[in-house]
């Protein structure tokens, strides 16, 4: 081990535990007994059960609705039918059904 | 809950249900699960859920801590193996989900620091991967020794000290830490 790598450990050292968090946001120990006592509200523990999964999900129903819009003959549907992806309600589809 | 009640005493109290003995030790304890998880996973609403976490399992494992260890030992290692799942379960996600991209969280500033090196601090640590942002995490930030670090991560001291040498040498180029020898 060189001087120079002693230095470059020595700041490197620094420099970690510098940036060492101290503290989570204030009220931590409040949210642990809060989950402790399995009482938090019932948004909050969804939110942190589906957050992985919420968030790309939306993300991909609004590719779709999108995409639905763009590829969609406009002239014979309306936007929220094409968004959808529903088939114009006519007269002859009404009667089928 | 007085402050100056001695750890063993909180942790006795707490198996035997008292609550308020638990929160002491939350709050007294916070600091090094914060340190921690905070080092492996950046600052952010995951680290607060995994510090969460760390804690529950430490309440769920009070009556098997046997004093082997000391209290700060024993809640890092569940905040290390409680980091490491987050990390494996956001990989696994991001790899379903995504074919790359930046998968964690930007660090939120915090006062008493500069905000720019804390930044640059853990934007480098993110360019680690786990096994080696763990190593660094309890060797560097919180200084134990490589014996103890080897404890922790149930890993040969061999390894330690090859994946401390890969990190450090990645940080430094990361962090501009300048280094006469390369």
């Amino acid at each position: 081990m060189t001087d120079s790598h002693n230095e470059r450990d020595k700041r490197l050292t620094d420099l970690l535990r510098d940036a060492a968090a101290g503290r989570f946001d204030a009220g931590f120990e409040h949210r642990v007994m809060r989950r402790l006592a399995g009482d938090g509200p019932f948004a909050e523990s969804l939110f942190r059960s589906f957050r992985w999964i919420a968030v790309p999900a939306a993300a991909a129903c609004l590719v779709l609705a999108v995409s639905n819009v763009v590829l969609t003959d406009m002239e014979s549907t309306t936007v929220v039918e094409a968004m959808f992806g529903l088939p114009p309600v006519i007269g002859d589809l009404a009667l089928y059904l | 809950m007085t402050p100056d009640c001695s750890d063993d005493r909180l942790v006795e109290r707490s198996r035997a249900g008292d609550h308020e003995a638990f929160r002491e030790l939350v709050r007294r304890y916070e600091p090094v699960v914060a340190s921690t998880v905070i080092g492996m996973l950046g600052q952010g609403a995951d680290a607060d859920d995994v510090g969460q976490e760390t804690m529950i399992r430490f309440y769920r494992s009070l009556d098997r801590f046997a004093g082997r260890s000391s209290l700060k030992t024993y809640l890092t290692r569940i905040a290390i193996n409680a980091s490491l799942d987050a990390l494996r379960r956001r990989r696994r996600f991001l790899q379903r989900f995504w074919s790359s991209g930046d998968d964690e969280p930007q660090p939120e500033p915090q006062d008493g620091v500069d905000i720019s090196s804390r930044r640059e601090v853990h934007g480098a640590l993110r360019q680690l991967t786990p096994d080696h942002r763990a190593v660094v995490v309890l060797r560097l930030m919180h200084g134990y020794s490589t014996q103890e670090t080897a404890e922790l991560l149930n890993l040969p001291v061999g390894t330690v000290l090859s994946r401390l040498d890969r990190a450090k040498k990645r940080l430094a180029a990361l962090l501009m830490v300048d280094d006469d020898d390369r």
